[in-house]
């Protein structure tokens, strides 16, 4: 005779449970859905729009787009994406968008596992690490339905080019310069066109922090790859002391002196000692988004430096009132003023995509049409085609503080600064002698030292 | 009395097809990358280009060449050292305090579980950043009562410890476990304990400790082990500042594979972390047979 060895629950409630966990399992998994963010198309127009679209002849196609930037940016490129498929009914677009932070990793991984987006917004330093597969981006001079004559070709050879063969379209050009909170200089009295210089800079902050001890001339993070004290800071007092740059790509040696790089970490040094700066930990904190710092917010702090595509975030989050700009920092008796200059971003289409005529299609409505220019604005800083920057100067829309930075910065613009400065490694290795300064782990000339000798070695394995 | 075979394998095939989907996710996602981890270890695997067999170079590097291999290291020890024993200590004592039959005992136990269900999520950790701040909640409360503000995660000597309080925070589960662990503990030990007249430090150290020791043994063993990979709090709060002072081992990992396209660089540090995590669990099992006590003199 057959005995349950284990009380089991009656039949009816058997099934309640089965049930039960069904719908959890489904509502589990429905939670590991895509991550992708799809903007808000699915208005009444484009709904009514796509039944008539089922007389058009192009069939439904689906496209992503990635980009990094922060709310405003966000804002502007779904506002356009939202333009284009009104346009054109058939096609979705949906949107990749994150912060600068991890954007760089999480692409190249897509890249490598064959499943980057369609269309791709990147910075152009990463081009060495791309230069092998270059491939995977279509060539922009033999698409039809890219229009090239809108941009200057000087910029699409330095910039937008690897071995010779377009690969992207440059989206804006970034001038340099300094993110002011008004609100301080005048509770400090400083002058709003104060020129700085690093020993000036490193003065009036003294004055300011002693004077009130919770406030900061200067804040600054650490740095991610394309900013913080490595480049913005000690790479820059060194440009503009030595007049070159400290990389010498072409033979892959050092050209700053020890004498020169000692002196660079002194000032990165004092800046921080004397109360200027912001302290670096806690600046740290608020890294590529250092216009969330309670600093910035409370007009505690003076400014920061970044490219003119970050104005939008600086202003929007103290009010336009609060916000002014000005130029960055030189070094005193240095041998030049000339201010970092450089494509905001580039836009390259995958050529492993399943709809690569309708991405580029839709990368050149973007970049050269007068109603998407109206919409983007300034948000990627001053536009590079010649198309939207004339619309955008016309309806008198470019943001005048971008404006400002993108003026100066013309006027006395500097080279491309070599690859190989920009080289995340190398940067983390500049990133961490700079800290250990700040922190008063080395001095000044033990760094110059150190410098030498581990950028050096990374240098030659890198080559 | 006849056997029925036939029903009995029809039995276990059934049994194969439920356990199936649970195989095919271990070979695919666990075993294949962990035998391809090993592989690429010695290899020279760019992200870029196909992988080239180079021996034992990257683990050579790793050694001599590597100083932040070293930090990351110590951190890691340290970070084990410090939020291990004190989530421990704190998920115990909890348990003891909230092994009371007094009314609405079991709220305060689901107040006290919650925080480790929301584990160190990425949102968790941008709130320890506003709260530990130097303008942060923190500081601010300890403003209340005059105390001076501490740099909890500016000051490189301080910020490891504020990581490893998040870590703290979470002890809930283990809390669970010691609850269910202390219920077990028989009554009348107790009774004759007090019946001798013991006072509670005595009873708690001879008769409480030693009775729950196999749970105080897996509570420890799985909070090392997750201890030695933690990530999210130390990338997304500090990311591994200032000073590298919160450079964790899975951080060093994540920059090598991601930042810097090294595979088969990250893939050595992987299988480092693997064996460093063996050889202490292995060193916790031979210490722990001496100590645990397993009331059904069970060899577990």
């Amino acid at each position: 005779m057959k005995k349950r060895l284990i009380k089991q629950a009656p039949r009816p409630v058997q099934l309640i449970f089965a049930i039960l966990i069904t719908v959890m399992l489904a509502i589990a998994l429905a939670g590991c859905g895509k991550s992708a963010n799809v903007p808000d198309t699915d208005t009444a127009e484009t709904t009514a729009a796509a039944a008539s679209a089922a007389e058009s002849l192009d069939a439904p196609v689906t496209l992503r787009f990635a980009w990094w930037g922060s709310d405003a940016r966000h804002e502007a490129t779904l506002k356009a994406i939202e333009k284009y498929t009104e346009l054109h009914p058939n096609v979705t677009i949906e949107g990749e968008y994150q912060g600068y932070d991890g954007y760089q990793q999480k692409l190249m991984t897509q890249i490598v596992g064959k499943t980057e987006p369609d269309l791709m917004q990147l910075d152009y330093i990463w081009y060495p690490d791309l230069a092998e597969q270059s491939d995977i981006f279509v060539n922009m001079g033999e698409n039809d339905k890219i229009d090239l004559s809108a941009y200057s070709k000087s910029v699409l050879q330095d910039y937008c080019s690897i071995d010779g063969k377009v690969i992207s379209l440059p989206m804006g050009t970034n001038g340099f310069g300094i993110m002011i909170n008004k609100a301080f200089f005048d509770k400090h009295n400083i002058p709003l066109d104060t020129v700085w210089t690093w020993e000036t800079l490193i003065e009036e902050g003294r004055r300011v922090h002693e004077a009130n001890p919770t406030d900061y001339l200067f804040a600054l993070e650490s740095g991610t790859s394309t900013g913080g004290i490595g480049p913005f800071v000690m790479g820059a007092y060194l440009y503009s002391k030595t007049g070159s740059y400290w990389a010498n790509e072409a033979d892959n040696t050092i050209n700053a002196s020890r004498e020169e790089l000692t002196e660079a970490f002194t000032m990165v040094r004092d800046l921080y000692e004397s109360g200027a700066a912001q302290p670096l930990g806690e600046a740290s904190l608020f890294t590529g988004q250092m216009e969330q710092n309670p600093k910035w917010l409370n007009a505690e702090m003076g400014f920061t430096i970044d490219w003119s595509s970050t104005v939008g975030k600086y202003k929007g989050a103290i009010g336009e009132e609060n916000f002014a700009v000005g130029m960055p920092p030189f070094a005193e008796g240095g041998n030049n003023q000339k201010i970092s200059i450089k494509p905001s971003m580039v836009l390259a289409v995958s050529s492993r995509s399943k709809n690569v005529e309708v991405a580029a299609d839709f990368a050149n409505w973007m970049m050269t049409d007068p109603e998407a220019a109206k919409i983007l604005g300034t948000q990627r800083s001053v536009p590079t085609s010649q198309v939207a920057f004339d619309t955008l100067n016309d309806a008198g829309m470019i943001d005048k503080d971008v404006a400002a930075i993108c003026e100066f910065t013309n006027a006395n613009p500097a080279e491309p600064s070599p690859l190989i400065q920009g080289n995340t490694e190398i940067s983390d290795i500049v990133k961490n002698i700079c800290e250990q300064v700040i922190f008063g782990e080395l001095t000044p000339e033990a760094a110059a030292d150190k410098f030498l000798n581990d950028v050096q070695a990374k240098m030659n394995t890198l080559k | 009395m006849k056997i029925k075979k036939g029903k009995k394998s029809r039995r276990e095939n059934v049994g194969y097809l439920y356990i199936l989907p649970w195989i095919f996710g271990f070979l695919v996602f666990q075993l294949y990358p962990l035998v391809s981890s090993l592989y690429y270890s010695f290899t020279d695997f760019s992200i870029t280009n196909i992988p080239v067999f180079i021996g034992l170079k990257n683990y050579i590097d790793m050694f001599t060449k590597d100083p932040l291999f070293y930090k990351s290291l110590m951190n890691t020890l340290k970070y084990v050292l410090m939020s291990v024993p004190l989530k421990i200590i704190t998920a115990l004592l909890v348990a003891v305090i909230l092994n009371q039959k007094i009314k609405g005992i079991n709220f305060y136990r689901t107040i006290y579980y919650i925080p480790s269900i929301f584990g160190g999520s990425v949102a968790i950790a941008i709130l320890w950043r506003f709260l530990f701040m130097d303008s942060g909640l923190v500081n601010r409360c300890l403003a209340i009562f005059k105390i001076p503000g501490v740099q909890w995660l500016s000051n490189p000597k301080v910020a490891l410890f504020t990581l490893s309080l998040l870590s703290v925070w979470q002890f809930g589960s283990s809390m669970v476990l010691f609850l269910a662990a202390l219920k077990q503990v028989p009554e009348d030990l107790y009774e004759a304990a007090r019946i001798d007249g013991g006072s509670w430090i005595r009873i708690f150290f001879s008769i409480t400790i030693p009775m729950i020791t196999p749970v105080l043994f897996f509570n420890i063993l799985m909070q090392l082990v997750n201890a030695f990979q933690d990530f999210t709090g130390a990338f997304v709060i500090t990311n591994g500042g200032p000073l590298n002072s919160t450079y964790l081992f899975a951080l060093k990992l994540y920059d090598e594979a991601f930042s810097y396209y090294k595979m088969g660089y990250a893939s050595a540090l992987s299988w480092v972390l693997f064996i460093m995590i063996i050889a202490f669990t292995a060193v916790f099992f031979k210490f722990s047979d001496t100590l645990t006590y397993y009331e059904d003199g069970g060899d577990y």
